[in-house]
């Protein structure tokens, strides 16, 4: 156990891409923890899907060891923090465990949304932020004019940030200096009550669940018998560790300042809540950490195992991976067309690309996965007033008095040449605009409120596309406001599929019932009768399509007695058929719901 | 049955293939190859394929003693540019090996590029009895965009020539749906065949296959028959690569065309084949080999890729020409087992799946009789819900006894066949 004046407890913030990752091995790397040959090609970041996406989605901590220019030895906690917009939540309670960060900015960037977001999300932790500007190598970077614009835009003091570049590794001992020099050690007391904030946990089927945790105040060791404050639930302490690059350590102890791990045979996963606060059980603190906030899910669809006899698979994939992601709700559903399936909640539409990913990828479950929908407040005429997340609930159109919708507050930080194409996308989103800031001549931050149902499909990458890659955005839930919204429903056959209703504008509501209907009869298969696609607004149809009955399907010669081929395509033909959806009379393939679902406003 | 002298002889079909061609077609996926650049080497090849065909057909000659030869067909690639000492030896070797049938039916394929009067007699007299001429189209523009070596007016000219060289059994093989083809074109085509008179005639709808010149110029635009969806047609006309008819236009030539066979006296009996009234007393002038084929009757397949039905197994021969060469200087014992590349013993449930498949090809269908003789099970107590389903389709009739295809099923009949499929 160290004395808590040579501990640093820091997290690196940064825009998406402008390095962090980068940064994070480099100071490992420097810091002597880990042999060149023990690298990975980033340490940090050990989930495939983080890797290919270039971005950092769970948290996680290193302990590094360094001896400073002083002399003295340093413990350097670094817990790692996601990167993008829809991971807020758990920036936060990463941040919760930190007492400073380091900001990284790119030298040919500048600042964008995501730094302001996360830099403003560290200072209401009331943590110290020391600058870094970052890709110092490349030629077109401008130092100095970023600096300044820390300094104008954020308002810290930004003129002694080092100039770095990662990739290369020039700086990176002028960063671990100004971590030493510029950031606090941790406050706390080793002779009070234990007082440990869990910032996270995974689930190990030998051990139990690991907490990942923060002292802020006491001991925690070997045997111990601690108490979870806001489930009641205690333990003995089994194992007590840090964070080694990539493994857990064991160790005696922890103390006040310090950040490890413990585990205590917990098998109950619900027992060990993120944000909650650790104690001993027998000399209990007074009371509790303050914890996180619990965050709404913003975005919910529905998520079915392609093979219904996998329900069950499902079901417990989601419960492990709530685990550690707190802000994954579920509950189950039933689609009369997906059979039986759950109705999920997310923070945003990345989070649910990341779950579904996980759940294809970690768990190997084909997933069919409804459209993703906001929740809506739906004012009935008797007063009453519902929360509205699957479409498919809707009440009878007539007892419905009005609707609401969340409705978002969004930067776009954007260079000026596209500020009208980037406009004219905001506007046919149904965003109002609200002011253009420029932060120099040829950048802007354009404030609009938006719906999020506008938002949830393809706004991404409809602002890069539009933008060629140039405009960043950055939100937050403003409230409810009240919208003209209908409910459209997709008929096959004359028959609805509820699992391809969806709340709409009624402004559009044609549009989008009509791209609907024609990308369903690309694929939905021909039958030997016609099918109509009809797309209704309570109960009137707005748009249609009709595929219609197939009318040639035969083999050519069978040449020479050579059947083989010919039979091949016969049991591929039967093979398809038995993976099909039934709707009515009608059959579907699996992956239409899919393409259909997905299908996003750009095409 | 056994192989028993005493006992009656089975039926067997022997296939031939001459993998030998003047120039590849546009739209051709058979297996067959063109000239080697030098003319001896050419020759020298050819040589040695032939050596290797009988070399087969004398290993082959064991294992069939208890069959007699009903009919034999050679197909290619083109055999009509073989020489014909190589298709004598070959009939010789058949016959030296084998029990034929006297009335045997003996066709050869012809492209009417390659084949003159005297070589037509050459034919004719080593026993060859029934002509298939590639015909495919009687207009110029279609016949060049498909690649073909020879003209309408070398077609009319093979024809005549056949006849004069005794040949009373002659087929054309014709195509629709060709790019650029309209019902008119289709109709003139088939209406100069018929006045022709041929005893048999072959229409098939041009299939864009992979590998072939013509994927690469119409894949995009070839009519999914499972969906829907739009296709790429070109945005200009272009003279090389006219559009492909559409599945409405397809469809419309092809019944225009069947009526206008029919209203000729030219019977529908499969899918793609007609013949006329007259020729033997039951299968008329209906091709023997081709009912082997779709009455799963054995049938033993000689060369290069080629395929056999042998007492419910399934073989085929190698494709690659050097391997199969090879295994003609091997002793005859190890000769089969070198060039059969896949044996397969069909299950009782293939079997079924086969028999209701090929069978439905025939306008006649099948038999329930021959279901149960086959299988021992009534074909209700397999099939009677799939049965039930396509009959209420209109896919499927039943009467006297037999499962047949109606229009509209013959139209569809690969949805219904995929039913088939367990």
């Amino acid at each position: 156990m160290a004395d808590s004046k040579n501990i640093r407890n820091f997290c690196i913030v940064a825009h998406i891409d402008h390095g962090k990752s980068t940064l994070a091995d480099r100071l490992i790397e420097k810091t002597g923890v880990l042999t060149n040959r023990e690298m990975q090609a980033q340490v940090l970041d050990n989930m495939d899907i983080e890797r290919e996406r270039g971005i950092t989605i769970k948290s996680q901590a290193v302990r590094m060891i360094y001896t400073a220019r002083d002399g003295q030895e340093y413990i350097l906690n670094m817990i790692d923090t996601p990167g993008h917009v829809d991971f807020g939540y758990e920036v936060s309670r990463s941040l919760a465990a930190c007492d400073g960060a380091i900001l990284v900015v790119d030298a040919t960037q500048g600042v964008e949304a995501q730094t302001l977001a996360n830099v403003y999300l560290a200072l209401d932790h009331d943590l110290e932020v020391v600058p870094v500007i970052n890709k110092i190598d490349l030629p077109s970077a401008e130092p100095q004019k970023v600096k300044d614009e820390i300094e104008d835009v954020i308002g810290i003091e930004a003129q002694d940030a080092p100039l770095i570049s990662a990739k290369v590794g020039t700086g990176i001992e002028e960063v671990l200096e100004a971590v030493i020099e510029r950031l606090p050690a941790p406050k706390g007391d080793p002779a009070e009550p234990l007082k440990a904030l869990i910032f996270d946990s995974v689930y190990d089927s030998y051990k139990g669940v690991i907490v990942f945790c923060r002292l802020f105040d006491g001991k925690i060791s070997r045997g111990m018998p601690v108490r979870f404050m806001a489930t009641g639930a205690e333990a003995e302490v089994v194992e007590v560790g840090y964070f080694g690059p990539g493994r857990f350590i064991p160790c005696d102890g922890l103390m006040a300042g310090e950040v490890g791990y413990f585990t205590a045979s917990i098998k109950n996963i619900a027992d060990t809540r993120v944000g909650d606060t650790v104690t001993g059980a027998q000399a209990p603190c007074a009371e509790a950490l303050p914890g996180y906030k619990k965050v709404m899910p913003m975005v919910y669809c529905g998520i079915y195992p392609a093979d219904n006899a996998r329900y069950g698979e499902l079901r417990d994939a989601l419960e492990k991976l709530q685990l550690n992601d707190a802000s994954l709700f579920y509950e189950p559903e039933t689609s009369q067309a997906l059979g039986f399936g759950f109705r999920c909640g997310f923070l945003g539409l990345l989070h649910l690309e990341v779950i579904e990913e996980r759940l294809q990828r970690e768990y190997d479950l084909d997933l069919v996965t409804t459209a993703p929908s906001v929740v809506y407040r739906v004012h009935k005429t008797d007063g009453e007033m519902i929360e509205l997340t699957n479409p498919s609930n809707l009440p009878d159109p007539s007892t419905i008095e009005y609707m609401e919708e969340p409705i978002v507050s969004g930067e776009i930080m954007v260079t000026t040449e596209y500020i009208g194409a980037i406009m004219q996308l905001c506007q046919e989103r149904r965003g109002r605009y609200l002011s253009t800031d420029y932060i120099e001549q040829t950048r802007a931050v354009l404030k609009y409120e938006l719906p999020l149902n506008e938002i949830i499909y393809d706004f991404f990458d409809a602002l890069k596309s539009r933008s060629r890659g140039y405009a960043s955005f950055d939100y937050e839930i403003k409230g409810y406001e009240r919208s003209e919204l209908v409910k459209l429903d997709i008929l096959i056959n004359k028959e609805q599929v509820d699992a391809l209703s969806f709340i709409v504008h009624s402004a559009g509501a044609y549009e989008r019932g009509k791209k609907m209907c024609e990308r369903l009869k690309e694929e939905i298969p021909r039958h030997l009768f016609e099918i109509p696609i009809q797309a209704t607004v309570g109960g009137r149809v707005i748009a249609r399509e009709t595929v219609k009955a197939m009318r040639k399907d035969v083999l050519a010669k069978c040449y020479g007695g050579d059947i083989t081929r010919k039979k091949k395509l016969l049991e591929k033909q039967k093979e398809g058929k038995k993976k099909m959806r039934q709707i009515g009379s009608v059959e579907i393939p699996q992956n239409a719901f899919l393409n259909v679902l997905k299908l996003g406003d750009e095409d | 049955m056994s192989g028993s002298a005493a006992g009656p002889r089975r039926p067997l079909a022997v296939y031939i293939h001459i993998p030998f061609c003047i120039r590849k077609c546009a739209y051709c996926d058979f297996l067959s190859f063109p000239p080697a650049p030098r003319a001896g080497e050419q020759e020298e090849r050819m040589r040695r394929y032939f050596d290797a065909l009988l070399a087969e057909a004398a290993a082959a000659e064991e294992e069939l003693r208890a069959y007699e030869v009903t009919s034999i067909y050679f197909g290619g690639g083109t055999p009509s540019l073989a020489p014909v000492s190589g298709i004598a030896a070959c009939l010789d070797a058949v016959r030296a090996g084998f029990p034929v049938a006297e009335d045997a039916e003996i066709s050869l394929e012809c492209n009417p590029a390659t084949a003159d009067a005297a070589k037509l007699k050459k034919l004719r007299d080593a026993g060859v009895n029934r002509l298939s001429i590639g015909v495919q189209s009687f207009h110029d523009t279609e016949l060049k965009l498909l690649g073909r070596v020879h003209t309408a007016a070398d077609a009319l000219r093979a024809y005549e020539e056949a006849r004069n060289a005794g040949f009373d059994n002659i087929n054309l093989d014709l195509m629709a749906a060709l790019p650029g083809q309209t019902a008119d074109s289709l109709l003139d085509t088939v209406g100069r065949a018929i006045r022709l008179g041929p005893e048999h005639l072959s229409l098939y709808s041009l299939i864009i296959e992979p590998g072939t010149p013509f994927y690469e110029r119409y894949a995009g635009q070839v009519p999914d028959p499972h969906y829907d969806r739009k296709r790429k047609r070109p945005s200009a006309p272009d003279p090389d690569t006219p559009a492909l008819p559409d599945e409405d236009e397809e469809r419309e030539m092809l019944h225009a065309a069947r009526a206008l066979l029919a209203e000729h006296g030219y019977e529908q009996y499969e899918i793609s084949n007609y013949a006329r009234q007259g020729g033997r007393p039951v299968t008329g002038y209906r091709c023997v080999q081709n009912l082997a084929y779709w009455m799963r009757q054995d049938y033993l397949g000689l060369g290069l890729g080629a395929a056999s039905l042998l007492d419910d197994t399934r073989l085929t021969n190698t494709r690659d020409p050097g391997r199969y060469a090879e295994a003609g200087g091997n002793a005859r014992g190890g000769l089969l087992s070198c060039i059969r590349e896949e044996t397969r013993r069909l299950s009782p449930q293939e079997r079924m799946e086969e028999f209701m498949f090929l069978g439905l090809r025939l306008t006649e269908g099948v038999a329930e009789a021959d279901f149960r003789r086959c299988f021992g099970r009534d074909i209700d107590e397999v099939y009677g819900e799939t049965l039930r389903r396509h009959t209420a389709a209109d896919l499927i009739v039943r009467k006297n006894g037999r499962v047949r295809l109606t229009d509209r099923g013959q139209d569809l009949a690969n949805t219904v066949m995929a039913d088939f499929m367990f």
